[in-house]
């Protein structure tokens, strides 16, 4: 029945996309994988505040009623691209590329498989709540025991709602079973940075940048042996409010903002890095809807008040258990010293190829090569998001709340590894201005080349326009 | 005049563009190398990880998910379902383990989560306060975990077995034996 669950789950999250936007299958999967965990894990918090319960038929029924509304506005659209004729096949260097973007999730799948749930923070904190919340029935029973565990109350709950309503599929605990969501986020998350990768540069590289994120040791480390933890996700979210705010200030569209405060907001919703990342996300939005204001209805600003709507209630929640959030105030608690260890040793990490390969490197080059090419402004949003979040964590460490190389030799690791895949997006849009510029004019191709620079989908116009040769 | 410079533009003309030509590669090129050495860094690693997955898939494959989780962590486990036999679910536990300090602790997290929505205190002493939990339990760690994490607390097991000796056993398990206090089964 878990596996039945994650079905849902794409269910959920598909029936929540909009039609009206370019996707490819994986892409689209990927999009409904990671909107439908965090939505089921809103729907379950609701659920919880009004007092309903969780059985099967009530957290399923609102999906039945908005896969019947869907149906009847949309039909048989409702199910594109899933058609098999609309499925693009690519060519033999792209089948060769998926094949390696694959050879790291067959490599370390049987171990996630066979290993039953051993790391310390799973079982501590993410699992240990979803277990209490689906023993108890609701949040309070363990927020109100809070006091008794060494885990984190505070922290936000979109893993342990979700994996509850996996127990709630399941019909009782299957700790072992359950962590499977984190591969499943893993490939989420390479689904979603290959759509916007694959936005900015041709088809070839994109599945290249997508084959060296998915074979990056940490990355890995993260999604597969510590599977029950929350950093896959907190990465997918990130990439998916990288791309869409910077997809955003690119082309403009409603569904780009939105998407962009909605996974930002499911960031917060999974760990306290993701608040960090939220407020950078939202400075970013509400500075482009000031400076091109005249563009936009009055009813954007409405997207930049949906965190509010559930981190809010959260908030409260804790706080009426006096649960803090972290335990500590980033800058109040601000110690130089600590800082400066904490950058070293994060340096460190960061290029140390056996954990990071060359993400952190490629990363440096592509902010030389994008002040080669002038790039323009909006490029630094990607690279700046991602040296806001490497900052934050710095920030975190100076607070000394815990003692600072245990504390970095226990989490210095996965917080880099949370901000890879993010910091390997600017090198590829450098790479696919850089190609762009290089390529001859629309002119100049052969014909062959304009075909295969051509957007995926033909006919009526779609948002999310993929890269093209500029000149 | 115009001849002459006629001549200068059809002499610079090919030379811009075979170089313009050259430039068009140097992105695939440069990304086709930076993407080899990268597949070279990390075959090494997913090698390494094969040869694990291998291992954990021998060991672990065709168990059941209570027997993966007594093979992967055997003393925590049988703690565990020591104290779940003796102590019903609701009741509190106060757990007297004869363990070293980063060991306490981690049992203290790994039975929290083990016997939730049991109450679990542990302690590494023989001692220690149980107003308000119905059940004690304890149980010593094994001598390779005691030789890589030592106890450093007070054990007095002489002092202990007489307290012992004066409640009633409900469970004697494999590595934990479990007490009711006065009051344990009201809870």
């Amino acid at each position: 029945m878990i596996y039945l669950g994650l079905l849902l789950t794409c269910v959920a999250g598909w029936l929540l996309l909009p039609r009206d936007y370019e996707w490819g299958l994986a892409a689209k999967l990927s999009f409904a994988f990671a909107t439908g965990a965090a939505a089921i894990s809103v729907e379950m918090f609701v659920l919880d505040l009004a007092g309903i319960g969780w059985g099967r038929a009530t957290v399923i029924l609102p999906w039945i009623a908005l896969a019947g509304w869907r149906g009847y506005r949309d039909g048989a659209a409702l199910l594109e691209p899933i058609w098999p004729w609309r499925v693009k096949m690519p060519g033999l260097t792209s089948h060769v590329l998926v094949a390696i973007v694959l050879v790291p999730v067959f490599v370390w799948m049987p171990f996630e498989r066979a290993m039953p749930l051993i790391s310390w923070d799973a079982w501590a904190i993410w699992m240990l709540k979803a277990k209490a919340f689906y023993a108890d029935g609701t949040l309070s029973g363990y927020l109100a025991r809070h006091e008794e565990f060494v885990g984190q109350p505070g922290y936000p709950l979109l893993i342990p709602l979700y994996v509850a309503f996996l127990y709630v599929m399941e019909g009782g605990v299957a700790d072992g079973a359950a962590k499977v969501i984190s591969p499943c986020f893993s490939l989420a998350l390479l689904g979603v940075f290959h759509h916007f990768v694959r936005r900015w540069t041709p088809p070839v590289p994109a599945l290249a940048f997508t084959a060296m994120l998915a074979s990056v040791p940490m990355v890995d480390h993260l999604g597969f042996e510590l599977a029950g933890y929350a950093g896959t996700a907190l990465s997918l979210y990130f990439v998916a409010a990288a791309g869409f705010i910077y997809e955003w200030y690119r082309e403009g569209g409603v569904v780009n903002l939105a998407g962009a405060c909605l996974a930002a907001t499911a960031a917060a919703w999974t760990k306290n890095e993701g608040q960090f990342f939220l407020a950078a996300v939202l400075v970013l939005a509400a500075f482009q809807l000031f400076r091109t204001c005249e563009k936009h209805p009055a009813m954007n600003w409405a997207w930049l008040a949906i965190p509010g709507l559930i981190l809010g209630p959260w908030a409260l929640v804790r706080s009426s258990h006096g649960i803090e959030a972290a335990g500590f105030t980033p800058l109040i608690d601000f110690e130089g010293g600590l800082f400066g260890i904490a950058l070293r040793r994060l340096l460190s990490m960061g290029f140390d190829t056996q954990l990071y390969n060359l993400t952190f490197l490629l990363l440096l080059a592509s902010i030389v090569g994008a002040l080669v090419l002038r790039m323009r402004p909006l490029f630094w949003i990607l690279p700046g998001l991602a040296i806001w979040q490497f900052a934050g964590a710095l920030l975190a460490y100076a607070t000394g709340r815990n003692e600072i190389q245990w504390w970095l030799g226990t989490s210095a690791a996965r917080i880099l590894a949370q901000i890879a895949p993010l910091a390997l997006m600017a090198p590829a849009v450098v790479f696919g201005e850089w190609a762009g510029r290089s390529r001859p004019t629309e002119p100049e191709m052969s014909r062959d080349a304009q075909k295969r620079n051509a957007p995926a989908t033909q006919g009526r116009r779609r948002r999310g326009r993929r890269w093209s040769a500029r000149t | 005049m115009p001849h002459l410079q006629a001549t200068v533009t059809v002499a610079k003309q090919p030379a811009k563009r075979c170089y313009d030509r050259r430039l068009r590669r140097a992105p695939e090129i440069t990304l086709a190398t930076v993407f080899v050495v990268w597949m070279a860094l990390a075959a090494p690693v997913l090698s390494t990880q094969l040869g694990r997955s291998v291992e954990a898939w021998e060991k672990f494959s065709g168990l059941s998910a209570e027997e993966r989780d007594l093979r992967a962590d055997p003393v925590a486990v049988q703690v565990a379902r020591d104290v779940a036999a003796g102590v019903p679910e609701g009741g509190c536990v106060t757990v007297l383990a004869y363990a070293g300090g980063d060991a306490a602790d981690y049992y203290r997290g790994r039975l929290a989560y083990l016997l939730y929505p049991r109450r679990v205190r542990l302690f590494p002493r023989s001692r220690a306060r149980t107003e308000g939990c119905g059940y004690v339990a304890t149980f010593r760690d094994t001598e390779a975990n005691l030789r890589g994490s030592p106890f450093q607390g007070r054990w007095d097991q002489a002092e202990l077995d007489a307290w012992l000796g004066t409640l009633e056993q409900v469970h004697h398990g494999e590595l934990a034996q479990v007490y009711r206090l006065e009051g344990g089964a009201a809870e």
